[in-house]
């Protein structure tokens, strides 16, 4: 706390909590803001750290049933928290303003771009403005400001726009009021990569000219790093360590910023194995009277659940509420560097390409008819081999075709023209095969999908979904009970699971399911959709082994979709880059990473968000 | 995508929590009390019945309520109350027929509409849209009228006429169901087309099934009532509500409970169930995990 004198913002003991009824349940479990003028700092955690509630307890936009049950939020004199609805709305947009995650809901459809700056300039207290054109003038200024300049564009309606330039507009009416704080919500997450790496540049660039304060939300450390001068790391709704991000990104200080570190799949390098945390986030009441990270940390000991510890000052502003820091910081600093310099620096090894791959595409295409009639062409002449025992990526940006290309493998769509042969089977299209030759690409070709919420049917056990998988595909009904524990084990499930539902499941629990449903049918070749995307880092890094563990043991093929270079690396022998339903560039993993001939390409990897120092 | 799912999460954690509350405990109580009598009274209320109900008294008509006929009697003479509680049959049975056809039909075109797509999809839905296109209480009152009437008749006419509305309702869910990774996996594993549409995606969407069934069994109730009240029903003579309605309204001044009687119950009865019906979609329609 080595800043003196009054900070623009300073939150307090924050705590919030949902009722509902007679039920009460702890969100967020006391968190300590505070942001300097021309400051940016950065909250990180995962999903139910409270993140983003805690954010919106500071502008009053808390859902329905969710209260601050203490704490205070200071801003220029005085507490939000107390203050009357209507004050705060008058405090929002002018002062302290948001841009949230979603870019296409963020706007409203109906209003052309440039109104939704013009709207917040209008009500402005100070409105020094007052004929129509003058605001217009000045609502382009606003949006040239973020890097709109094209003046057809402020004409145009949200649909119109791509997810980059809706999010700029949403910048340009969140600027609009010339707030002193500015609270951005995940900006960048529902982007492709390009344009992620765009608008966090902006926001950066946006935030030093104006001076004012910038709140980052964030779960990507990476994000953090690259734009914030600061970070807190928030744990199941408690801080867990607050850093000034270079130091930070040298040493963390907690045991838990330390896993989040190392399961941050390496951009640069293939690691033999993925550091994971095992388990997953608990509720904050679950951990109310210890230390939040101590059910998954391998350093906890007595004083961790002796109750909650308070964040500590270590030197140079640094505070961490590890109780044990003193202890273990040798043993963390020995880990962290032996991850970042590996003794194992080489790749893996490669398979050489055999003659009767599980998967020949050849020269696919795929139409879509459009709303309006017009053509899409979603896939142009497609050409993509997988051997046998190889992992193949495909990486793309939203609107490649990675995951067309994919659904056309297993037959959930087919393609316009091309070949494509699994297992022997030929086809063009999927729906004229006989029923045999379908019961061989399926038994050759299973698919994950990227979303574990609905990919699960959420009536039926998980036994129930993993029977149904191994009876429909002619596995004797009296073996299924203890091939249903054996699929589990090898998901590293307890058998216990069997007889759960999907609700009773975590995110990277019911990833694990999904994936031992594929395995029901012993396939060949496992189409991964984007299969960690929707996960913690540290789950996904749990994911990413078990991938690999499988590879191992039964010498599975994937063809591994994905828009993440990091994850690509740690998993793929072989990378196809997609651009426009083209593939521009292929190659072995390294070779395209490291260094990239295509254009696009090159642009890709630029985009990987780096830290500033 | 990580962020978007915890806040996704928490959000529908407090849909839920607001939604169970939004019937309050006591609608709910007074609701299931409601349904509950009136399935008590059709099952055992031939044992209940303080007189026949169609026992006619001519030198007592249009008694106001007493000691004796605790809700009076009708211009014919008969206990109201025997006769309200001899109409709670016909206020079950009836709707119930016309709901649980729909529930059946519906189910089961929606579905096959909204999963198969194609030319099943076309022709179902075209059928749909002509029975829309049929103003549905006039064409049962003609055919009634025409054919001469009768209970039965009427429960026919309206349990055809409402499939309609239940299977367009369902071919949306279904086709919102088709689409997710769950139904997907379903296909590329190989599982049969009936199976994935009568286990999985029936499964799924029930609680809109039941809830639109508790719906149409309100209407049809209203629907029967009405029919009846215009003579188009139950025939002259039957205990049902409806017809009660109209053949008590001369006692309006006279005895004022003989028409009441019949009104609440069709009012309360209609406006339970509905209300039951509502709550069976808040509690069972919630998706997504529910801690650990």
């Amino acid at each position: 706390m080595g800043a003196s004198g009054e900070s623009l913002l300073d939150v307090r003991g924050l705590e919030l909590e949902v009722v509902a009824g007679s039920t009460r349940r702890t969100l967020v479990a006391g968190v300590d803001l505070r942001l300097e003028r021309g400051e940016t700092i950065a909250i990180v955690g995962e999903s139910g750290s409270g993140k983003s509630l805690s954010a919106r307890a500071i502008v009053g936009l808390l859902p329905t049933g969710v209260v601050a049950r203490a704490g205070q939020v200071m801003f220029g004199g005085r507490d939000l928290l107390q203050e009357h609805p209507r004050d705060i709305a008058r405090v929002r947009g002018s002062s302290i303003s948001m841009i949230f995650q979603d870019p296409f809901t963020m706007l409203n459809p109906l209003l052309r771009s440039s109104k939704h700056i013009e709207e917040v300039l209008r009500i402005r207290a100070d409105n020094p403005i007052h004929n129509r054109a003058e605001t217009r003038r000045e609502a382009l200024a606003r949006l040239s400001e973020v890097g709109i300049t094209d003046p057809t564009a402020a004409d145009r309606y949200p649909f119109q726009l791509s997810g980059g330039m809706r999010q700029r507009v949403g910048l340009a009416a969140a600027l609009a009021g010339d707030p002193s704080i500015l609270i951005a919500d995940e900006p960048s997450t529902a982007l492709d990569v390009t344009t992620q790496a765009e608008i966090l540049d902006l926001l950066k660039d946006v935030q030093q000219t104006r001076g004012m304060g910038l709140i980052l939300i964030t779960h990507d450390l990476r994000v953090a790093f690259s734009v914030a001068h600061r970070v807190y790391v928030l744990y199941a709704g408690s801080l867990v360590e607050v850093s000034a991000s270079g130091v930070l990104e040298h040493e963390p200080l907690h045991p838990y910023t330390l896993g989040l570190l190392l399961s941050e799949p390496a951009t640069n390098r293939r690691l033999e194995r993925l550091v994971a945390i095992d388990g997953f986030v608990p509720d904050p009441d679950e951990v109310a009277n210890s230390c939040s990270f101590a059910p998954r940390c391998e350093w906890a000991a007595e004083a961790c659940r002796a109750g909650k510890p308070a964040l500590s000052a270590l030197e140079g502003g640094r505070e961490t509420a590890c109780v044990r820091i003193a202890q273990i910081r040798g043993e963390m600093n020995a880990r962290h560097l032996e991850a970042k310099h590996p003794v194992n620096l080489a790749p893996m090894p490669h398979q050489a390409r055999d003659d009767s791959p599980i998967l020949r595409a050849t020269g696919v295409s795929k139409v879509f008819i459009g709303r309006a009639g017009n053509m899409v062409h979603a896939l142009r002449d497609v050409s993509i081999e997988v051997g046998q025992t190889e992992s193949v990526g495909l990486v793309g940006e939203s609107g490649s075709g990675k995951t067309t290309f994919g659904r056309c493998v297993v037959g959930l769509e087919t393609a316009s023209s091309g070949a494509i042969e699994v297992g022997g089977v030929r086809s063009v299209d999927y729906r004229s095969l006989t029923k045999e030759q379908r019961s061989t690409v399926r038994k050759t070709v299973q698919i994950v999908f990227q979303d574990p919420y609905s990919s699960l049917d959420r009536t039926e056990t998980v036994g129930a979904a993993l029977r149904e998988a191994l009876v429909v595909n002619g596995f004797p009904r009296d073996g299924a009970k203890r091939r249903i524990a054996e699929l589990l084990d090898l998901v590293g499930l307890p058998a216990g699971y069997a007889s759960r539902r999907p609700a009773a499941l975590s995110g990277g629990e019911r990833q694990r399911v999904s994936i031992a449903r594929t395995l029901a049918v012993e396939p060949q070749l496992i189409v991964c959709d984007e299969p960690v995307s929707a996960l913690d880092v540290s789950v996904q890094a749990q994911i990413l082994n078990l991938f690999r563990d499988l590879k191992d043991e039964f010498g599975l093929s994937y063809l591994f979709i994905t828009h993440d270079l990091a994850v690509v690396r740690q998993v793929a022998d072989r990378i196809y880059v997609l651009h426009q339903g083209s593939v521009v560039e292929e190659g072995q993993t390294e070779q395209v990473l490291d260094n990239p001939q295509h254009e696009y390409t090159r642009r890709l990897i630029a985009s990987i968000p780096r830290s500033a120092v | 995508m990580v962020a978007s799912r915890s806040d996704a999460t928490t959000t529908k954690w407090l849909a839920r929590k607001i939604s169970l509350r939004r019937v309050p405990p006591v609608f709910m109580t007074l609701s299931l009390v409601v349904v509950g009598i009136v399935v008590f009274l059709a099952i055992f209320g031939s044992f209940l019945e303080p007189y026949d109900p169609f026992q006619q008294d001519l030198l007592d008509t249009s008694a106001p309520p007493s000691s004796a006929h605790w809700l009076g009697t009708d211009p014919l003479g008969r206990d109201i109350l025997s006769r309200i509680i001899a109409g709670a049959d016909a206020a079950i049975i009836g709707p119930f027929i016309v709901a649980f056809t729909g529930l059946v039909a519906g189910s089961a075109f929606g579905i096959l509409s909204g999963y198969m797509g194609g030319t099943a999809d076309m022709v179902i839905q075209r059928l749909v849209d002509f029975m829309f296109a049929l103003p549905g209480l006039l064409i049962a009152i003609v055919i009634v009228g025409v054919v001469g009437g009768g209970y039965w008749l009427a429960v026919v006419v309206l349990s055809i006429l409402n499939v309609a509305g239940g299977v367009r309702l369902i071919r949306g869910a279904a086709l919102e169901q088709r689409a997710l990774p769950y139904v997907e996996a379903a296909r590329t594993l190989g599982v049969p087309r009936w199976r994935i549409m009568y286990l999985h995606i029936w499964r799924n969407i029930s609680p809109i099934v039941f809830a639109n069934a508790a719906l149409d069994f309100a209407l049809a109730l209203v629907a029967l009532s009405s029919l009846s009240y215009l003579g188009l029903g139950s025939q002259p003579g039957e205990a049902e509500w409806g017809r009660m309605l109209s053949e008590n309204q001369s006692l309006l001044f006279s005895n004022p409970a003989g028409v009441l009687a019949p009104a609440l119950a069709i009012v309360f009865f209609a406006t339970s169930v509905t209300i039951i019906g509502d709550w069976v979609y808040d509690r069972f329609s919630y998706s997504g995990r529910t801690g650990r």
